[in-house]
């Protein structure tokens, strides 16, 4: 009986060992590793702008977007299959390859996973409370503008009665590349959005020292694009209305020096550096359906430019008989696709509008035209139509957003109400290739390689 | 350290004083000593039993068949029954104490069947209690070896185990029962003395080894829980005993080398021939000369011919000699020799009533077979075992061990002109024996053209070099390890058990300062006005330093016991806790080094472009400043238990959990449960059985699971810092990987079916057992689904491995002991016989646009499907009757078009042409003995895999790549019928994957099938020369050569890609003890 009291002891023993293993077993093996942990980590992690910000997932919207032409020569010779295949909306877009989209909005859906779940786990007396507050209110955003970005290329357009059965995409929470989910309906996806929006809101300080950081009104601006695309207009004007709380100063393009423009000196700032109408630097790659080596202006696009609307002087530059796109935010080829302050006077506009105040949304319109204009060229808009403001609105819409990826969203969600719908029409080879509205080629498909090993449910 | 270690010593040999006064006096009283002998062999019988009359046992004889005896006068006289399996059994009547040993002659029974004792490193058990699969190596298999590392000794020996060569040189890798991993470690997990070893096998005197025991299945392996997935070799180290009078033994044994012939190597085409290519190269201008760039010896005489620096005569004569000169030739007598190697040992064992002790030194050296290349090493060990009190006993042991490695001799591949390889023509000396320079990193007119300035020197000598620089390896370990056994009720032991090791290794170098390595580089330094940079002085490099330090502790509580007398039981629990971590330091090189004054300089300046001779710029190489460390970290806890009904049923099961901070985040991922159970029927012990002839019939059945580890891969997210970039400037980071939460351990599940027999008294006895490893959760590179964020064309990022794949392995191995005995002729022979086949189950491989990556020798991509040793090879269609080159089939149409050929080729097309292990292999192995003279031999086969045999590469002869098959090559129509070498491209044709159609062809792969007469060896053992001492000498003679092989080209299928053959090997030893 005694020996057996002296194992029980041993027993309890070891069970108190036990205990401690978790943390015996807790180091790291390659002690050079660099294993983030501290809030600088994390910091450091989410300042890689140029990944982060940059190479948003745009390129399949602008590809298949009525923004630009291509003659067959600069059509051929497009590098990959689905810049030349989405140009046609051919139903085989990638070939077998890969979706740069998806594998970049991924890609950066993983970052913020491991960012959100690491800072989650780290001591409460390792906060530091604003930076860690900012890094995880960041971190959403990434994550909620990410998916708000590959919502629009790979999913329907939101339609609220019967959103909860249309397909939305896989919502990844973890890091851990061996976890496996399955599409979630596209209700779910916005509400995914905006739950991390308001996370993100709420952790977000008013001001950051760069606009490559997101701010609260980086994430109300989201918000009213979110709640635009969902319908719900009060809420989207509430939210345009928060941005314009902080921010209401456009950039009068009266005074950009139009003499001084050219390929070599563009009209905006590098990387947005400065720009104050951006709300949240992002852009695309510099793709090569509108790089300035294949691009040219559509005429027909051009002349929607009324005289004295500065945007053609200041958006368009000749270059070897050619009229190219220099007007981006970023400064440079690449496209910016962030959110910037014209197009929340849009969204509130298109509110207004839409909630039949219409008089106070064509005063929105009126104030964004007002800086695009020369001033003595410049005539206010007036109407009491919801349909001619409309039709100006989508106008606006459409110069105003030139080439900054929400074409496509735009003429999906529009394609909605019968009055505004637009079939698209390409002629490539002498072949003409048409987009009727509603035609199942306005959802782009998943690429092959993630149907085949993730097990999703193709578009 | 070494302070600690001389205490140490201290203590121990306090000990031996002390123990030896202890069983002096003892002696005076009633305690004496028991030898038991062979009759014939005249050797002690270990495990001898002593019963009294009433059948109960008093004692058990130990090594060399001690056991003491304590009596008193009054039990006189005393009557014992001595007895051991296979001997007669001997009824010993003592009527008088005896003053010094009473020696028991034991005669042998015939057909006599050996105990065996295996020991898995946590206990031993007797092998009629075992359900797994052991394999049992005793000492003698593997002392009289002498000059071979540890586990080469076990080849042809253990059951199972297979060396698998990489065809170049003597360096293998171990494999037990096949394969059962991908991308992970395959060797096998060793134990020593209890203890996991990860330390160098040189580390190990090979005398102070009792046994070794392989676990190959997982009821044997499991208790080593999540790394014992490849097998475990368990080796045990001899030990004192207590009451036994002290025995010195002391043993010297050489081995020699045959020298290495480098005839055998046909990769090689002589001067004549090389200078023929070298000269039509020369002539179509495919040598650039500039002033410095160094060119071959040939190509120099040529341009002097050319610029009329030479006459014609002149150049005919240099010419002559050339064709005449054979570098083989030349190393074969400047640079090689046979290689020697020493050993001597001695030890020294016995115990007293309170204590034991086992001492051992050692020193080994030996000459390599390149001169210059020597090592050395010194090898103590230490143990002691107290018995503090009846319930307590206490071991204590110590080891140390230093190597030292002088590699720095110089071999044929130093020969090499820089970017012209080897020249067949170069000479050490002319032919007045006068070091000729060797011209090897500059233009010989570039040196010349220096000789007056005032730079260094600047001519390579390799013969003076070889002297000139001093190269040590050395590695050292220390040990200790203690052992604390309270024993309490009747059945149980309560065992705390620690381990430290701590072993550091460094390579020094030193060069003298007339060395070309430090003439080189203070010229290439010296500035345009001969100012220098590098001093003229000894440069020392001090290579990285790694220490590791290893420690392990263990709680552990045995139960044995029996119920009954029918029902006996062995359990034990326990939990380990182990730790290694290795630090590495990075080097540091001295420049203006003397050896004298051991000063020297370091401060330079690191970061200058320097204008450097003969051309461009350099900077003095930077310090490395890098530190590493790392540390391993293993949990367990286990429990194991064994019952058996009347020796007939046997059921054994074990549970154990491993964690490790190798692997997931997630607590439940960090360790592994692993189980496994058995059972075993002995149906002869039966009632109803009743075969005479047939002795012993048993099955066992055993299934269960264990591990492996891959620490190459982490599941720690990794970042690097960089800084930052415009607009902002804020330094960031990139993630490198997102790290793998779910990282684990592969798990090898083994099922084991077993069958031991013995026929006509122990005549014929054996085991046949069939195994199939079902190896899941293998690390491998896999595809990702891109949403997760992991993308490279479907493809992981490099480096980013999970556990999904699996394989499949499965065997047979069978072992078969025939021994007899007429008259005094004892005669004893082995079987083994294995086969393993594996296939890879599930495994995602990349699609390969291009076939030629199956084609890769180092690594064939794994393969869903087939097994991971897969060997492909093109179809081969002969050769084309008009150009002699290979023909390929295009849609059915032959063509010469080998772009087209491979790279339309898909998988399918491949030809699968073997494996390139061995699936099947075994070895026969005969002991003949008669009186005190013993013969053996052992012949060893591998079967069933295939080699590529190496051949020409078409028009690569003016790229260097040359075979002594160029002679059999295509040279005119009608050839095609003769051979099968294709014809050689002339100069300046490059044909796109033609040397491939040919060298990747089927026609060149080899069945490697091959028999070898392994050993033969002769021995001789007296113990009655001096009194009772012993004196034991053996000869005997290892690679006697290939009695059988597959291939037709004299190629060892072992060695196919070697620049020399295994050569053969003399041992010769002595060892006596007193």
């Amino acid at each position: 009986m005694k020996n057996c009291i002296k194992l029980m002891c041993f027993i309890t023993l070891g069970i108190c060992f036990c205990s401690c293993v978790d943390d015996f077993l807790n180091v790291k093996q390659d002690a050079s590793i660099v294993t983030p942990n501290t809030i600088e980590d994390y910091n450091a992690i989410l300042n890689n702008f140029s990944y982060l910000n940059g190479q948003t997932s745009h390129e399949l919207g602008v590809i298949g977007s009525d923004e630009y032409i291509l003659d067959d020569n600069a059509w051929r010779a497009l590098p990959t299959p689905y810049m030349r295949n989405g140009y046609i909306w051919s139903s085989n877009v990638y070939e077998g390859l890969v979706s740069v989209d998806w594998n970049n909005g991924f890609e950066r859906i993983k970052v913020a996973n491991l960012v959100i779940e690491n800072l989650e786990k780290m001591d409460n007396q390792d906060k530091n409370e604003s930076e860690w507050n900012r890094i995880y209110g960041a971190a959403h955003f990434l994550r909620a503008i990410k998916y708000y970005e590959l919502a629009q290329l790979f999913c329907e357009t939101f339609k609220p009665e019967i959103a909860s059965n249309q397909l939305g995409l896989p919502l990844r929470t973890e890091s851990n590349v061996t976890s496996q989910y399955s599409r979630s309906s596209l209700l779910e996806t916005y509400q995914f959005i905006i739950d991390d929006l308001l996370i993100a809101e709420s952790h977000l300080p008013v001001n950051a020292i760069t606009n490559l950081r997101p701010i609260k009104s980086s994430v109300y601006g989201l918000l009213a694009k979110t709640y635009l695309l969902m319908e719900e207009y009060e809420v989207a004007e509430a939210y345009a209305n928060e941005v314009l709380k902080y921010h209401t100063e456009l950039i009068d393009y009266n005074g950009i020096d139009l003499e001084s423009i050219s390929v070599n000196s563009l009209p905006f700032p590098e990387m947005g550096d400065g720009n104050k109408e951006i709300l949240y630097f992002s852009s695309t790659t510099s793709l090569r359906n509108v790089h300035f080596s294949t691009f040219k202006a559509d005429t027909n696009f051009l002349n929607l430019l009324e005289i004295g609307d500065l945007r053609r002087a200041i958006y368009f530059i000749d270059f070897n008989d050619n009229i190219i796109f220099g007007g981006s935010y970023t400064g440079g080829v690449n496209l910016f696709s962030g959110i910037a302050l014209g197009e929340v006077y849009l969204i509130r506009a298109e509110c207004r509008i839409r909630l039949e105040r219409i008089q106070d949304g064509v005063d929105d319109l009126n104030f964004l035209r007002k800086h695009r204009f020369d001033h003595r060229h410049y005539i206010p808009l007036q109407t009491g139509s919801y349909l001619e403001a409309m039709e100006w609105l989508i106008r606006e819409r459409r110069l105003e957003l030139y080439l900054r990826g929400s074409r496509w969203e735009d003429l999906k969600r529009f394609n909605k109400e019968k009055q505004f719908a637009q079939t698209l029409e390409r002629i490539v080879e002498g072949k003409k290739y048409t987009l009727p509205p509603n035609d199942p080629k306005w959802v782009w498909p998943l690429p092959d390689k993630a149907i085949e090993l993730g097990g999703y449910e193709q578009n | 350290m070494k302070i600690y270690l001389y205490v140490l010593t201290l203590v121990f040999m306090l000990q031996v004083s002390a123990s030896i006064r202890v069983y002096s006096q003892d002696k005076q009283g009633r305690s004496f000593h028991v030898q038991v002998l062979d009759e014939d062999t005249r050797e002690g019988i270990q495990g001898v039993t002593l019963r009294s009359e009433n059948g109960q046992i008093v004692r058990v004889t130990i090594e060399n068949g001690y056991t003491d005896l304590v009596l008193g006068k009054e039990q006189l006289p005393f009557i014992f029954l001595v007895g051991h399996l296979g001997y007669r059994e001997q009824e010993l009547k003592i009527d008088l104490i005896p003053d010094t040993t009473l020696i028991v002659l034991l005669s042998k029974a015939d057909n006599a069947i050996e105990e065996v004792v295996l020991s898995t490193g946590m206990y031993s058990l007797p092998k009629e209690r075992a359900t797994g699969s052991f394999t049992y190596i005793d000492q003698k298999e593997i002392a009289e070896r002498p000059g071979m590392d540890l586990i080469a000794r076990l080849e042809g020996v253990a059951n199972g185990l297979q060396l698998v060569r990489n065809g170049i040189d003597d360096s293998y890798s171990v494999r037990i029962r096949g394969v059962s991993t991908i991308e992970s470690n395959e060797s096998p997990l060793i134990v020593l003395d209890g203890f996991v070893y990860e330390g160098e096998l040189a580390h190990i005197n090979p005398n102070d080894i009792q046994d070794i025991t392989l676990l190959k299945d997982a009821a044997a392996a499991s208790i080593w829980g999540a790394r014992a997935g490849n097998g475990v070799i368990v080796i045990r180290t001899k030990k004192g005993h207590l009451h036994r009078q002290p025995i010195l033994s002391a043993n010297i044994s050489s081995s020699i080398v045959d020298q290495p012939d480098f005839t055998y190597n046909r990769s090689w085409l002589p001067s004549r021939e090389v200078m023929g290519f070298q000269k039509e190269m020369f002539e179509k201008g495919a040598y650039r000369e500039t002033v410095h760039t160094v060119l071959p010896e040939y190509i120099e005489l040529l341009i002097q011919r050319r610029d009329g620096l030479i006459s014609d005569e002149e150049f005919s004569k240099k010419e002559a000699l050339l064709q005449k000169a054979d570098v083989l030739g030349e190393a074969s007598k400047h640079l090689y020799r046979p290689a020697v190697s020493n050993q001597y040992a001695a030890s020294l064992r016995g115990g007293s009533g309170f204590n034991s002790y086992y001492y051992s030194l050692a020193y080994h050296d030996s000459k390599e077979e390149v001169i210059g290349n020597s090592s050395s090493s010194i090898l103590l060990n230490l143990s002691n075992e107290f018995a503090l009190s009846p319930y307590i006993s206490l071991s204590l042991n110590g080891g140390y061990s230093r190597q030292n490695v002088r590699p720095g001799g110089l071999k044929l591949t130093d020969l090499a002109v820089r970017g012209y390889g080897i020249q067949p023509y170069t000479r050490l000396l002319d032919e007045n024996g006068n070091q000729l320079p060797f011209i090897r990193d500059l233009r010989v007119s570039y040196l010349q053209d220096n000789e007056q300035s005032e730079l260094l020197d600047w001519y390579l000598y390799p013969l003076e070099e070889r002297n000139l620089i001093q190269n040590r390896q050395m590695e050292s370990q220390i040990k200790f390890d203690g052992k604390f056994e309270w024993r309490f009720l009747k059945s149980g032991r309560f065992n705390l058990l620690y381990q430290i090791v701590e072993s550091s290794g460094q390579s020094i170098t030193e060069y003298d300062k007339d060395s070309y390595f430090v003439r080189d580089m203070v010229n290439r330094f010296t500035q345009a006005d001969y100012t220098r940079i590098i001093p003229h002085g000894g440069i020392l490099e001090s290579g990285t330093l790694s220490k590791t330090v290893s420690q392990t502790g263990r709680v552990q509580v045995n139960f044995d016991g029996a119920i009954a007398q029918k029902l006996r039981y062995h359990l034990y629990a326990g939990t380990d806790i182990r730790e290694r971590k290795n630090a590495v330091s990075p080097s540091i090189r001295t420049y203006n080094y003397s050896p004298e004054t051991l000063t020297g300089q370091r401060a330079f300046d690191y970061n200058t472009w320097y204008p450097a001779r003969p051309s461009g710029s350099i900077m003095v190489s930077n310090p490395h400043a890098n530190h590493q460390l790392f540390i391993d970290r293993y949990f367990s806890w286990f429990g194991n238990g064994a019952v058996s009904y009347e020796d007939k049923y046997v059921l054994s099961s074990s549970l154990r959990w491993d964690g490790s901070n190798l692997f997931g985040v997630k607590a439940n991922q960090k360790g592994t449960l692993l189980a496994s159970s058995g059972v075993s029927w002995d149906i002869s012990k039966e009632n109803f059985f009743s075969l005479d002839y047939l002795n012993l019939l048993k099955a066992r059945v055993t299934y269960g699971s264990s591990g492996n580890v891959n620490t190459s891969v982490s599941h720690f997210p990794t970042i690097s810092h960089t800084s930052g970039r415009a607009p902002t400037f804020l330094p960031y980071a990139n993630v490198n990987s997102v790290g793998n939460p779910n990282l684990k351990w592969e798990k090898v599940k083994t099922l084991n079916l077993g069958l031991d027999f013995s026929f006509h008294n122990g005549f014929i006895r054996g085991s046949f057992e069939y195994y199939l490893k079902y190896a899941n959760d293998l690390i491998g590179e896999a595809y990702f689904d891109p949403t997760t964020g992991i993308n490279n064309d479907g493809l992981s990022v490099q480096g980013f491995k999970i556990n999904y794949a699996n394989m499949m392995t499965r065997g047979v191995d069978l072992n078969l002991d025939i021994s007899s005995r007429i008259g005094r002729v004892s005669w004893s022979s082995k079987l083994l016989f294995s086969y393993t086949g594996n296939e890879i189950t599930k495994y995602n491989t990349p699609e390969i646009s291009n076939v030629t990556y199956y084609l890769n020798q180092r690594s064939v991509p794994p393969k869903e499907g087939v097994s991971k040793d897969i060997v492909y090879a093109y179809p081969w269609y002969g050769l084309s009757n008009e150009n002699g080159l290979p023909l390929v089939k295009i849609d059915g149409d032959y063509s010469q078009d080998y772009t087209k050929w491979i790279t339309t080729m898909e998988y399918d097309d491949l030809l699968v042409a073997g494996v390139n292990v061995a699936p099947y292999f075994g070895s026969v192995s005969t002991a003949l003995s008669w009186r005190n003279v013993g013969f053996h031999f052992l012949i060893g086969g591998k079967f069933g895999h295939v080699f590529r045999r190496q051949s020409i590469s078409s028009g690569n002869e003016y790229a260097r790549l040359y075979h002594t098959d160029y002679y059999q090559r295509w040279q005119k129509p009608g050839d095609e019928l003769l051979t099968n070498v294709p014809a050689a491209t002339p100069y300046g044709v490059n044909i796109m994957y033609l040397p491939s159609a040919y060298l990747d062809a089927e026609l060149l792969v080899e069945s490697a099938s091959y028999i070898q007469l392994q050993e033969v060896g002769l021995r001789y053992s007296n113990n009655r020369i001096f009194g009772h001492n012993t004196i034991t000498v053996f000869a005997s003679v290892r690679n006697l050569g290939i009695l059988w092989a597959a291939n037709e080209y004299n190629i060892h299928p072992e060695y196919h890609q070697a620049t020399y053959a295994p050569k053969k090997r003399f041992n010769l030893g002595l060892n006596l003890s007193f």
